[in-house]
């Protein structure tokens, strides 16, 4: 019964702990994910080109995602 | 072990290896990635328990290769680490991360089976290098500028380990890496040391910082050894040391805390492993036989789930070009087999009985218990629901089963119709052998109990504690259902103690800029979202010359 109060209250307390913390004092508006390149890759479907970091990119080419292509 | 086979150090198989890697045509590459790590796991099974090799270094007595049960432990997970890796990034490393990869692992090796600490250090180095270049692997911006900054925090950490060694080596005249106890300015130098590449809060910022960044095997690969031999160096030079106990509570909690926060799913597993590492610094900081058990229990454990966890991800961002929660979403149908592996990981490190973590985390929380450290096991205990509600509610849920975020705010949906490639074969190879390796240690725990370094007296499948460990599950459920919808993702980047060397140069710019130092040609960018690698190189390098100022003056007054 203890554990499942813990388990309970527990996540609770910790929810609230990083809605508040990380979530609303240590974070910085982030909408285009420059923090990560996935959307980068993501385009990769859905376009004949992705422009990343200035350079024309081959739409076949998914090297960002997997490391593979350019050795 | 295997009898009859011919004793070799597995860190020559792999360089060996990474140098075939290399120079073979690149075709080669996958399968030989995959056969120079299954000879490497044979030659971890070749070794035998007490062997030693010794080489005189100019007068100096090294032990390259020490074999006693604590380093097997850890050499024998990582031998299944690697061969998992390699062919789960079958079909999508290239040459420079292979080779990188392999070195890696060589080094990871080379650091377990250490006997003396200019060995150590030596193959300390050697993967602080080789780990980088994995980072730099993605050939993207934003992974080559979290490569510098993984470069250079753990070289600064190299720099405090060596100045503790060096210092140790004239105090005491002996080379032996063994148990040095926290007993003067030297130890307290070494401790950091590790402490840095455990990622110990607040020094741990590098490692959700890099990991993600890094491609989607290379994060496999880094979250198998960097942390562990770390954890695998604390248990044989710091064990019993009391300050990790709280050192590491505070790493399972912080941990958790902000994977409740994050955005991107990779980080947010990779803040979980802080928080796993919290567990077993504590129990390596407990020192007692059954915490010691425990901590390598689960840092074996760890390592196989952990894996599992992140190629699930990896095969998510593979398969959608997506690894943000914002971008997620309604993904079950599309990928329900990669959801279902997904889920055997989480409930291994959910501690769900009959799976892996349950039968180490327990043991290693029960051995704080009981050499009487009840508020740190309790605090273990609150962690543990963050675990269950991190990796085995959040993740799952706005992944896979919740309505798309992007949906639901009124853009396409970003589900099953952005799928842009499947997951590969090799994929699925990977993460099926690692869900079998999980559930088989949780049916069958002495798959890993024997291997431990002391006699296991701990049986997981008392009934009592079967049903704690399921009511602590339903009750974080529970919690979970109602309060879901504060965990959904937000395109927020949530600043963590990196602020220090990725945000506080952008303040001080203008100030330095202002300073008219034309001869050095240092022009700070001020703008944000400028990029970050001349400000990182700055202050790394600051931090660095001003680590080894402070230590050469440390290292002059004693």
């Amino acid at each position: 019964m203890i554990l499942l109060a813990l388990g309970f209250f527990g996540g609770i307390v910790l929810t609230a702990a990083a809605v508040l913390i990380p979530g609303r004092l240590l974070s910085v508006p982030d909408p285009d994910g420059s923090d990560t390149d996935d959307d980068t890759n993501g385009a990769v479907a859905h376009s004949d080109s992705v422009e990343h970091t200035g350079e024309h990119v081959d739409p076949g080419d998914h090297s960002n995602i997997s490391g593979d292509g350019h050795d | 072990m295997i009898d009859g086979l011919p004793q070799v150090h597995p860190a020559i198989v792999l360089v060996l290896g990474a140098i075939a890697v290399a120079a073979l045509p690149r075709r080669f590459g996958p399968w030989l990635f995959v056969a120079v790590s299954a000879l490497a796991g044979l030659a971890t099974l070749s070794l035998v328990d007490g062997t030693t090799w010794h080489y005189d270094f100019y007068g100096y007595d090294l032990t390259p290769l020490r074999v006693d049960p604590l380093a097997l432990a850890f050499a024998y997970v990582f031998s299944i680490a690697l061969l998992a890796g390699g062919i789960f990034g079958m079909a999508t490393m290239g040459t420079l991360e292979r080779t990188s990869a392999l070195v890696y692992a060589a080094s990871a090796f080379g650091v377990v089976f250490a006997g003396d600490v200019v060995t150590l250090f030596f193959f300390w180095e050697l993967k602080v290098s080789a780990s980088t270049l994995l980072v730099f692997a993605r050939r993207t911006a934003a992974s080559s500028a979290a490569a510098l900054r993984y470069l250079f925090v753990n070289l600064a950490g190299g720099i405090v380990l060596l100045a503790g060694i060096v210092w140790w080596v004239i105090d005491t005249g002996s080379l032996t890496f063994g148990n040095f106890g926290l007993n003067g300015g030297a130890t307290v130098l070494i401790l950091i040391g590790f402490c840095v590449a455990a990622a110990a809060v607040p020094l741990h910022a590098w490692m959700p910082d890099a990991y993600p960044a890094s491609t989607i095997a290379g994060t496999v690969f880094l979250a198998a050894f960097t942390s562990k031999a770390a954890v695998y160096a604390l248990a044989r030079g710091f064990p019993g040391t009391s300050v990790l106990i709280w050192v590491g509570v505070v790493m399972a909690l912080y941990g958790v805390v902000f994977a409740l926060s994050v955005n991107d799913i990779r980080r947010l597993l990779v803040y979980s492993s802080v928080s796993q590492c919290g567990f077993m610094l504590a129990a390596i900081g407990v020192g007692t036989e059954m915490a010691l058990n425990g901590a390598v229990a689960h840092a074996f454990a760890h390592i196989v789930y952990k894996g599992l966890l992140l190629m699930a991800a990896g095969a998510v961002l593979w398969s959608t070009g997506h690894s943000r929660l914002t971008q997620l979403g309604g993904l079950g149908r599309a990928m329900p087999w990669v959801a279902g592996l997904y889920l055997v990981g989480a409930a291994s490190i959910a501690s769900i009985p009959l799976f892996s973590g349950y039968v180490t985390k327990e043991m290693a929380t029960l051995g704080i218990e009981e050499a009487g450290f009840h508020t740190a096991y309790w605090l273990l205990k609150l962690a543990s629901v963050g675990t269950l509600f991190v990796v085995a509610f959040r993740l799952p849920w706005f992944t896979w089963f919740a309505k798309p975020a992007a949906a639901s705010a009124g853009a396409p949906s970003p589900g099953p119709a952005a799928m842009i490639r499947p997951v590969t074969p090799s994929m699925y190879v990977a993460m099926g052998a690692l869900a079998v390796v999980n559930i088989a240690i949780g049916v069958a725990p002495n798959l890993v109990y024997d291997v431990l370094p002391f006699a296991v007296d701990y049986s997981p499948f008392k009934t009592y504690r079967v049903v704690n460990a399921l009511a602590l599950a339903i009750g974080a459920a529970a919690a979970f259902w109602l309060v879901r919808k504060w965990l959904a993702g937000r395109p927020v980047r949530v600043v963590d103690t990196d602020w220090v060397y990725r945000d506080l140069p952008r303040h001080l710019a203008p100030a330095v800029n202002r300073m008219r130092l034309p001869e050095m040609h240092l022009h700070l960018p001020t703008a944000p979202g400028t990029p970050v690698w001349a400000s990182t190189l700055w202050v790394s390098g600051v931090v660095v010359v001003v680590t080894f100022v402070v230590v050469l003056a440390i290292g002059v007054t004693s």
